[in-house]
């Protein structure tokens, strides 16, 4: 590991706590932390230490949890991009 | 797209006959242009794409998750929207295959002979730091080297070598230890208890080693 992965690799082993949720728990609740999240209410507290621990352990179930909120965000505020412009930012012609 | 009520939306497509057909068209349209937003938010990942395999993969993700709505239909609990439930599924597979892609084919082997390694890059950095500072960096490298040998069990040294030294995802590492994502965490997190009830034993802090890291 190089520092900083050391250091990160650290805070993460201290920061364990006893009980931590696995993914599959953290996938069935996600939906409605981040809901919560982007309607400005509180979550509970349990249910907000519980996802926070868990994703600051899991690199994967963290990335896809700021997926869903960037998603969530733009589906609430009734700006999902059309399909039309979620493309524009690839090519058009296939590469030979 | 007609909006719906979370109500709407499980009526509809727990009934067979018109009104399920139109809940489940909007419901595979919905997830393509949320699989769409998702892809291209990682475009990076996609360099060499084109908009027609683009295209296609999020056709494809909508296709597999409209049909694992369907059967999970009994597991929603309307405490979240079904939209936002819906995406849950849809960006899950999503950033499974972006992983997928990712893949670099290590066998658990290559895992085991990086093990040794694991703080070497660490230990060989002299830096410009106090001779104490080093030496005591050395012994606190050395110490969690010792408990991780003598604590762990072997897919738990592969485990941490494959996420925290090689940054590979845990998607791929828990498919080198044919295991499932949850499997992996449950290990890891194991993994951690036991290294952290160790170094507590020995009255030592994450402070404590921190210091002995500031340069």
């Amino acid at each position: 590991m190089n520092r900083e992965q050391f250091l990160h690799w650290l805070n993460q082993v201290y920061s364990t706590r006893e009980a931590e949720i696995g993914c599959d728990r953290l996938q069935e609740v996600l939906p409605t932390f981040v809901d919560l999240e982007v309607t400005g209410q509180p979550p509970p507290k349990e249910l907000a230490e519980e996802v926070r621990s868990h994703l600051a352990h899991c690199p994967d179930c963290a990335e896809e949890y700021a997926g869903l909120l960037a998603l969530a965000q733009l589906e609430a505020q009734g700006h999902l991009p059309e399909i039309e412009d979620s493309l524009s930012g690839f090519d058009t012609l296939e590469p030979a | 797209m007609i909006p719906r009520s979370n109500e709407a939306w499980v009526l509809a497509l727990k009934q067979p006959g018109e009104a399920q057909s139109e809940a489940l068209h909007d419901l595979h349209d919905f997830l393509v242009r949320a699989a769409l937003v998702y892809l291209s938010q990682r475009r990076s990942e996609l360099a060499h794409w084109g908009q027609q395999a683009v295209y296609d993969l999020a056709e494809d993700l909508a296709q597999d998750v409209v049909l694992e709505i369907r059967d999970s239909l009994d597991s929603f609990r309307g405490e979240a929207k079904f939209t936002t439930w819906a995406c849950r599924f849809v960006i899950n597979r999503a950033a499974s295959e972006l992983r997928r892609q990712r893949y670099r084919n290590l066998s658990l082997d290559q895992l085991g002979e990086e093990e040794p390694a694991i703080f070497q890059s660490l230990l060989a950095d002299q830096g410009t730091g106090e001779p104490e500072h080093l030496a005591e960096q050395h012994d606190y490298l050395a110490l969690l080297q010792h408990i991780i040998e003598t604590e762990l069990n072997e897919r738990q040294r592969a485990a941490i070598v494959g996420v925290h030294r090689l940054g590979l995802s845990m998607d791929e590492v828990a498919e080198m230890l044919g295991l499932n994502r949850n499997a992996l965490y449950k290990l890891l997190h194991d993994a951690r208890q036991k290294i952290k009830a160790r170094l507590l034993a020995r009255h030592l802090t994450e402070g404590d080693i921190l210091a002995a890291f500031r340069s």
